[in-house]
């Protein structure tokens, strides 16, 4: 099982708009084409490596997965919707402030499909739509935020039970998934990337007493919070690994691995989603770092193991002679599209490259 | 009349027709005289400048392990900057005085236009760019330096007047 596309409509920066594949469509229009005004992207079955500027919905659609793939299991609770609301923000009272419509009978909705099943919710309806289908297909998933949450863990999954916190349910889960027990048994291939995370760490990652701590190879326990940032990200994978929540089948989604990472940190954590992926772990990865994404895709052994999907803000219009079947598509905003390829260089406007070849022509330029 | 020269592995051709004057004979020149010194792929004279141009593909299929192939390796690098300064002599011998930009045309497996840019950095420092600023009478060696790939090359307003196409496919003008 894997997570073959997303499709959304009229929800946060995601618009209703046509687009040709998922691109404007400045090119034109010509034969094959396929036109949707809803946003959709089809995912590969490996790693999946969104990029784009600040804004253009990243983090949502990761968000939009995560609670698909959340919803699946039967075993959530019943305030499941209530749930779904609470991934995208702790502040959110109902879905009306996700919905971007222009007319409120408008529909609004995203929708993940496995190929054969799939998942929709839908703001404008307010429910689930397929859910019959959905549930029971127990898709485990694993969501990292970009802020780091373990070192708050003392006492916090408690206080969660009984107030309302200001995390949401994303910052609330990673916690949940640390803090579940090990497993009893380590399959072979997790055992080589648990090695390697626990030589960049020196050691490995307990829980006590609600606290986390990384264990250091020469006895010293030291609690989570003293531990450098990044360190910190890599513990918290290890322990995810350790406590069997990134097995074959599962889904990761990683928001941000490059945060507060030292550079020199972007090829283990490279060889180790890759690791992760050929071990059937689908993942989902937003970056904005460039030596990070590019790490991706040289290092992977097959070229369909990493695909980039480039998501851009931009205005286009239809051709003049769909313009006239669409009228109420006359007026074109700036509206969010996207491209996909297997090598960077092939997404244009990219803008983490973008961004590094201004600094670079400006030392030429010097 | 028309002016292709075909680069070494026989894949792509470079259409110089429009120059006012190329060529690919450095090498067989300097070979011929006994100097075992470096040069670049082509020279192309345009009507305002001199390019000295080099070549170098290692995504083409039956390039020797092009996996291993890291245009940024000390080695490389220093490789390609002696090609510009070995290539001098030959321009002085013909008496091309128009100002010389230096062109790498660069394909190679996950390459990308940053990687090309760094490189084109670092190449920068080694090439006479500080030398000319300091010394001399204002007159230059080098006036630009540039790393692209081949649809760069061929979607430059400059470059792309002489453009490079497989030559299976025949060079279009």
């Amino acid at each position: 099982m894997a997570i073959k596309s997303i499709e959304v409509m009229n929800v946060m920066v995601f618009r209703r708009q046509w687009r040709n594949q998922n691109d404007d469509c400045k090119t034109g229009i010509k034969a094959g084409d396929v036109l949707r005004d809803a946003f959709q992207l089809e995912f590969c079955d490996g790693i999946n490596v969104l990029i784009g500027e600040n804004g253009v919905g990243k983090t949502t659609l990761l968000k939009m997965i995560y609670a698909a793939t959340q919803w699946s299991n039967e075993q959530t609770d019943e305030r499941k919707t209530n749930r779904l609301l609470h991934f995208f923000s702790d502040k959110l009272k109902d879905n009306e402030a996700l919905k971007n419509t222009t007319n409120k009978e408008d529909f609004c909705y995203y929708k993940i499909s496995d190929g054969e099943h799939s998942f929709e919710d839908s703001l404008s309806h307010n429910g689930i739509f397929h859910y019959d289908e959905w549930l029971g297909l127990n898709i485990q998933s694993v969501f990292i935020p970009t802020t780091e949450m373990l070192s708050h863990s003392k006492g916090f999954l408690a206080m969660n039970q009984k107030y309302s916190m200001p995390f949401d349910g994303t910052q609330v889960d990673i916690i949940v998934n640390a803090s579940l027990p090990e497993t009893r048994e380590i399959p072979a291939a997790m055992s080589g990337i648990l090695n390697k995370i626990s030589d960049a760490i020196d050691g490995t990652v307990i829980l006590e007493e609600d606290s986390f701590y990384v264990v250091k190879k020469d006895g010293r326990k030291i609690d989570f919070s003293l531990e450098a940032e990044g360190l910190r990200k890599l513990g918290l994978l290890w322990k995810l690994i350790r406590n069997g929540l990134l097995e074959s089948g599962t889904v990761l989604l990683w928001d941000e691995p490059e945060a507060n990472l030292n550079p020199e940190l972007y090829p283990l954590v490279a060889e180790i989603l890759l690791e992760l992926q050929k071990n059937g772990v689908q993942i989902f990865a937003a970056t904005h770092n460039y030596n990070f994404a590019k790490y991706l895709e040289i290092r992977r052994t097959e070229k369909e193991q990493v695909m980039f999907h480039n998501l851009y803000r931009g205005s286009s219009e239809l051709p003049g002679a769909l313009q006239k079947l669409y009228l109420e598509q006359e007026k074109y905003g700036n509206e969010i599209y996207s491209r996909s390829a297997y090598r960077m260089e092939e997404l244009g406007p990219n803008h983490i490259m973008i961004a590094d070849n201004k600094l670079l022509d400006e030392v030429y330029e010097q | 009349m028309s002016k292709i020269f075909v680069e070494e592995n026989g894949v792509y051709g470079i259409d110089c027709t429009d120059a006012v004057w190329a060529s690919d004979q450095m090498h067989g020149d300097y070979y011929e005289a006994g100097l075992h010194i470096n040069d670049v792929d082509f020279v192309i004279e345009n009507s305002t400048e001199i390019l000295l141009v080099e070549y170098k593909n290692a995504n083409i299929s039956g390039a020797v392990n092009p996996g291993a192939f890291n245009p940024m390796e000390d080695k490389k690098v220093s490789v390609a900057i002696r090609k510009f300064y070995d290539s001098l002599h030959y321009l002085r011998l013909l008496d091309k005085t128009k100002p010389v930009s230096y062109v790498y045309i660069l394909e190679f497996p996950n390459g990308d236009v940053t990687m090309r840019k760094r490189l084109r950095n670092r190449l920068k420092l080694e090439l006479p760019f500080a030398l000319q600023e300091k010394i001399g009478n204002g007159r230059k060696l080098i006036e630009k330096l540039d790393v692209v790939s081949i649809e760069e090359w061929n979607k430059d307003k400059d470059y792309g007047k002489y453009p490079i196409a497989p030559v299976e496919q025949g060079i279009v003008k």
